[in-house]
């Protein structure tokens, strides 16, 4: 059930254990580098097609990055030849692209699908994403995917790849209103467009918010447009719904059906904005995060609050990557006395190891209940319970990172 | 000269090998004849020279020319004569002498479950077919009169006029496409780009006419929050309840819950 999604450290997620598969990003890598990609059970390489409207004058790095793959069809890039020195070839890409990145979909569908499926069965995919470009208007009822995902199937088809063929749905929610969801109505829309069209094994699905957010900050919308896309796509019978940047909320999808999670230790592998790709953003701090809770506390300040009142046993979550931080506090002292865990900047590498590693816990255990919507509404109403106890004891803002339990409850209990 | 166009007029204009016998019926688009296509029974539309619907009946001639199916109407040929100086298109289609299945309904006579799912599994075979092309074909008017029977008891989809390709997304049609009552809440809705499940729709409708005589909407045309108001497992009790249920799904208001596998769940109802 769980994906983690890889950017530019293309070793993440390699000290922990039994992952069941990976989501690479191009937008976050020059081409020649997933040469290099390790080998997972399951890998899917999202072709990312819908950022092709992304603006080169604030996104510089990311539009270099997505123009070494022939499916954004950038006119006079060039990959990596034998021999060449690497930063002098990123050099000349940022210099290039500034000029010919367009901000347009791709004109040549057929060769655009085409190559973004034989780049990802050249790099031991086990599964291929068709590119679609982002759905940004109702009005036209996605009639410009409709037709990328016809013109993918026959390039698709023509090669004569064995692989699952997944569909593309990404989504600006721009485009999600409280009538989106009405029988016949804009996802539903959506919905009958990629499951009309046999031989697709599954559908990946994106949502691009409208403002970058942090952590849990999804709107209402966003993540009821996910519920709604992971059931009504699981009705269809397709076999692989994949849910991407949802960050943790993709956990509630697969009590609707989804069958797979993809999140990474990043906020920018968490969730995804069009702005999110836009220069700025400071150093981080390490934050601890708690499944129980679905918080996440930065790991001097606000645990020191935590411990004071006596509530640490409610929230601790133990990994191998937490063990450090947990010993530390069952012995009395703080993170401070923990290097890997100390309130520094930038010092956030144990902390998103755990965060990986404890939403893969979860996941592995849904996976092992037999009545995944009850484990979902206990860990829901739990987590709700705690941070409505812990914000009676410190304060109700606190901490700053909190899932909106009480919303995706409500949310849940709707669908 | 002035008057009503006779049957001699006509066939004085024909290409050789083209015989128009007698009149059958006039639609929308034209007159329809009865006659013969190089020896074969054949029924013979003439399309109004008036119609401003000239480049659809091309594409449609130029599907129905390229399909094979055998529940969808064979197209003979497509030609242009001249009748009284316009230029007037000719479509000659294979005679179906069986009628159409509106003339088969008749109040008080329920058909058997068995030919509910002959009709189902012709005109379901049909519509995967056209969507399954690559202009992604949407019949867009399927409804009794629309189905027709022939000798071999095989029932076959005819009147491609409203159909739509993906590619024609561009064309617009004069008034609203399909028949109401008929028509998925997404066409009535003027949805552009239908899928198949909106022919399944309709298909739906049709079935549940034909099997008890009534409309489920009392004759109106559904929308997305329209109630079924008949109840066909009551209508027709002697039916395998998975037969009442599977076109109850057809009717379902939203195209995605609507059934994917139709000719799968078909082949496991007993009739």
């Amino acid at each position: 059930m769980f994906l983690l999604n890889i950017g530019y450290d293309l070793s993440s997620g390699a000290d922990i254990n039994n992952i069941e598969g990976a989501v690479v990003l191009p937008s976050k890598n020059y081409s020649y580098r997933l040469a290099d990609l390790r080998e997972f059970p399951k890998l899917f390489i999202d072709p990312q097609l819908y950022l092709s409207s992304l603006s080169v004058e604030n996104c510089l790095t990311p539009c270099a990055h997505l123009a070494t793959y022939s499916w954004f069809q950038v006119p006079d890039i060039e990959q990596l030849q034998e021999g060449e020195n690497k930063p002098e070839y990123q050099k000349k890409i940022k210099e290039i692209v500034p000029k010919k990145w367009t901000a347009r979909i791709p004109i040549d569908i057929l060769a655009s699908c085409t190559s973004a499926i034989e780049f990802q069965n050249a790099h031991k995919c086990s599964h291929i994403i068709l590119p679609s470009p982002l759905i940004t208007m109702r009005e036209d009822e996605a009639a410009v995917q409709a037709q990328w995902l016809d013109t993918g199937l026959n390039a698709y088809q023509a090669l004569d790849i064995s692989k699952p063929v997944l569909a593309s749905v990404a989504l600006d929610e721009a485009v999600l209103s409280s009538t989106s969801y009405v029988p016949g109505g804009f996802l539903d829309t959506i919905v009958d467009q990629v499951s009309s069209r046999p031989g697709i094994s599954g559908v990946y699905i994106v949502i691009c918010q409208t403002h970058r957010r942090g952590p849990y900050q999804s709107s209402e919308n966003v993540n009821r447009a996910y519920l709604y896309l992971a059931k009504k796509f699981a009705n269809t019978g397709l076999e692989n719904i994949i849910v991407n940047f949802a960050d943790v909320f993709g956990i509630t999808c697969i009590s609707q059906g989804a069958t797979l999670v993809a999140i990474g230790s990043g906020q920018s592998e968490r969730n995804i904005s069009l702005k999110s790709f836009e220069d700025g953003g400071g150093a981080a701090i390490p934050h601890f995060f708690s499944r129980h809770s679905i918080c996440e506390y930065q790991s001097e300040s606000d645990l020191k609050q935590i411990i004071k009142q006596s509530l640490w046993r409610r929230i601790e979550d133990q990994t191998e990557f937490s063990r450090p931080l947990v010993e530390a506090i069952r012995a009395g002292r703080d993170a401070s006395t923990v290097p890997t865990w100390a309130e520094g900047k930038s010092n956030t590498a144990q902390a998103k190891k755990h965060f990986v590693k404890s939403v893969q816990n979860i996941l592995h255990d849904l996976q092992n209940d037999g009545d995944r919507n009850a484990f979902i509404m206990n860990w829901l109403e739990d987590a709700e319970m705690i941070q409505t106890y812990i914000a009676s004891k410190v304060d109700k803002h606190f901490p700053e990172r909190a899932a909106p339990v009480s919303r995706w409850l409500s949310l849940l209990n709707d669908q | 000269m002035s008057g009503p166009v006779t049957v001699q007029e006509i066939q004085a204009t024909l290409p050789t090998g083209i015989v128009i016998h007698s009149y059958i019926k006039h639609g929308g688009q034209g007159s329809v004849f009865s006659g013969e296509y190089h020896g074969q029974q054949s029924a013979i539309k003439l399309v109004n020279p008036a119609s401003t619907e000239t480049k659809r009946i091309q594409r449609e001639a130029e599907f129905l020319k390229k399909t094979n199916h055998p529940n969808i109407v064979k197209l003979f040929d497509h030609c242009e004569i001249t009748l009284r100086t316009q230029p007037v298109q000719l479509l000659a289609y294979e005679f179906l002498d069986k009628g159409d299945l509106s003339s088969h309904i008749a109040p008080g006579t329920l058909p058997s479950s068995a030919s509910v799912i002959k009709i189902a599994t012709c005109i379901g075979s049909a519509i995967n077919t056209l969507w399954l092309s690559p202009e992604r074909v949407v019949h867009r008017d399927i409804k009794p009169e629309n189905i027709m029977l022939n000798s071999a008891g095989e029932y076959l989809l005819v009147d491609f006029g409203f159909a739509k390709h993906i590619d024609l997304s561009d064309m617009t049609i004069a008034g609203s496409p399909g028949t109401r009552g008929y028509s998925s809440p997404e066409q009535a809705a003027g949805r552009k780009n239908l899928t198949l499940k909106s022919d399944i729709f309709s298909l739906g409708v049709t079935l549940f006419v034909y099997a008890t005589g009534l409309h489920p909407y009392n004759g109106a045309q559904p929308l997305a929050n329209s109630a079924i108001e008949q109840n066909i497992f009551a209508l027709r009790p002697d039916f395998d309840p998975k037969l009442s249920q599977l076109i109850i799904s057809m009717l379902n208001p939203s195209p995605s819950d609507r059934p994917t596998d139709l000719l799968t769940q078909l082949s496991q109802i007993k009739a």
